[in-house]
């Protein structure tokens, strides 16, 4: 008989943790969280959460589908998330859905006698541009007059974050990576400007935390015992996270209004005919694979994301490095309810496995699960602009997904002379014959189309199994 | 079990961090405080509108401020 696998991020909450079981996703309940669960479930918060698509679903099965463990009360069963993604590769706007997401579950739980045991941003999830909260568990039972013990956790996983991209304009993904555990309060109020200060909300949640944190160390017992023994009244608690809902609902990111590719899709110097024969060659794409999961390296505003979930795909996962970009990705999917989900990637530095014996959290190449693949544009990005060898480059597109789309642009269309206009010509394997190659050295090509005056090429490839 | 009779209850899986439970400790000093004062204030209220329906006057344009 085949055995439940616990999940590497799922440990810290001793209430339960998370196992696979072959394609099933299990939760156990624990001696610790069963009374919380209890309580939950039947008072009926659980179930109108996932009715509404907030919260995952659960099931309670069969115990003992995780074996002998005597400590296990319940085993619940979750239907299975197609891809993880993680608070590193998601944009502004994600990361704020998500706050939102979660304070709007504390704000309601709280009239339900309910409180949110952690904050972690990796307890939501998207579908499309919707999130969705994971952690059934963790949600427990109020009790009167109790701290918020997560705040910290939401200050550094949640709002510090989107005020470091809104107040200071810099982007919170590499640092978000860089410390899983979020951005300290005294990181961000050492970059904040004095006058932030006036804001009593930065005041409030980044400058006095901080401030208090640091003098931490010299506290007494006695005013440990006198912390411990005061409270939060429910009120205070209460308007604590619909101040913080206001605020962050009102945050924009602070990126420069034009960047490099957000308007590329009406920019690049496309005429409309031939935008017009590239996203006919990605219909037929489409509708004959009809990927469940399309990767789209490279996916920009995500116009032809957009293309290929009306042609045929189920859902799309797009990456770019462009953050103005992915934000109006972000948008489309929203606004049109698109299956599709933009997520930040530098494709020559994907994210790696991090975090508890380097397993934690998974690196890209780990959580493929794409059957189909767009590349369009990004080979010269990577074999031009990152010095990469071409060979490379395609052999690593082909190693995402069994199926796809890569186009191909020449060193004399403008936008390669562009990227070599102050640089070397150290490229001289660069060349439509060597693309052509590197591909029929791991797939087969379908159909292959020039799609522009200057010669774009797109190609179609089945890769062998081998 | 552990019981905190009106208290917090210290028990969290995370470590909360100090400086934001004194930061919260502080607004429940200050919310407490809020809450006393309307109590008072409250008191105050009534006990005017007592004085007043008492002087039997027609008490609903004194009430509005």
């Amino acid at each position: 008989m085949e055995r439940a696998v616990p999940e590497n991020a799922s440990y810290r909450d001793p209430a339960g943790r998370v196992y696979l079981l072959g394609d099933r996703v299990l939760r156990s309940v624990t001696r610790a969280g069963a009374a919380d669960y209890e309580f939950l479930r039947d008072g009926g918060l659980l179930d109108e959460l996932a009715s509404d698509g907030r919260l995952i679903g659960c099931t309670e099965v069969e115990p003992s589908l995780l074996g002998e463990a005597p400590e296990v009360r319940y085993v619940l069963e979750h239907p299975r998330l197609s891809f993880v993604s993680y608070p590193y590769e998601w944009c502004f706007s994600a990361l704020k859905a998500a706050a939102l997401l979660h304070l709007d579950l504390s704000l309601e739980s709280l009239e339900r006698g309910a409180t949110l045991s952690d904050a972690s941003a990796y307890n939501v999830q998207f579908q499309g541009a919707r999130p969705i909260f994971i952690d059934v568990l963790s949600f427990r039972r109020y009790r009167d007059g109790e701290y918020w013990f997560a705040h910290r956790q939401f200050l550094e996983q949640f709002l510090n974050p989107l005020l470091l991209t809104a107040l200071r304009g810099v982007p919170f993904n590499v640092w978000l990576r860089g410390r899983l555990e979020g951005i300290p309060s005294d990181d961000l109020r050492a970059l904040l400007p004095w006058w932030r200060m006036l804001d009593w909300r930065v005041s409030a949640h980044v400058i006095l935390p901080a401030r208090f944190q640091r003098s931490a160390a010299k506290i007494g017992d006695d005013r440990v015992a006198r912390i411990k023994a005061r409270s939060l009244p429910k009120s205070a608690f209460r308007s604590m996270l619909a101040s913080l809902r206001r605020w962050i609902e009102g945050l924009e990111p602070s990126l420069p209004r034009q960047s490099a590719w957000s308007d590329y899709a009406e920019t690049n110097g496309y005429r409309a005919l031939e935008a017009e024969s590239k996203a006919n060659f990605l219909r037929r794409f489409a509708a004959k694979v009809k990927p469940r999961c399309l990767w789209d390296v490279g996916c920009n505003a995500g116009h032809y994301a957009e293309i290929a979930l009306e042609a045929g795909a189920k859902e799309v996962i797009g990456f770019d490095a462009d953050h103005g970009a992915l934000e109006k990705a972000f948008a489309r999917a929203s606004k049109g309810g698109l299956r599709l989900l933009p997520l930040y990637l530098d494709a020559a530095d994907p994210s790696p496995g991090q975090g508890w014996r380097g397993i934690e959290r998974k690196a890209l190449g780990d959580r493929r699960n794409a059957d189909g693949l767009l590349a369009l544009a990004v080979v010269h990005h990577l074999a031009i602009g990152r010095n990469l060898p071409l060979k490379d480059v395609v052999d690593w597109l082909i190693g995402l997904a069994p199926q796809g789309v890569i186009e191909f642009v020449e060193k004399d269309d403008p936008c390669v002379r562009q990227m070599l206009q102050f640089r070397y010509d150290i490229f001289p394997d660069y060349g439509r014959e060597n693309f052509r190659a590197a591909v029929l050295a791991r797939a087969e090509i379908i159909e292959e189309q020039e799609i522009t005056a200057n010669r774009r090429l797109l190609v179609w490839y089945n890769r062998r199994d081998d | 079990m552990i019981f905190f009779a009106g208290t917090a209850p210290a028990q969290a899986y995370l470590d909360p961090g100090t400086g934001s439970l004194v930061l919260q400790a502080a607004i429940g000093v200050v919310a407490g405080g809020l809450v006393a004062l309307r109590i008072y204030w409250g008191k105050i209220k009534s006990f005017f509108k007592r004085k007043n329906s008492r002087d039997g006057r027609d008490n609903r344009f004194t009430d509005r401020k």
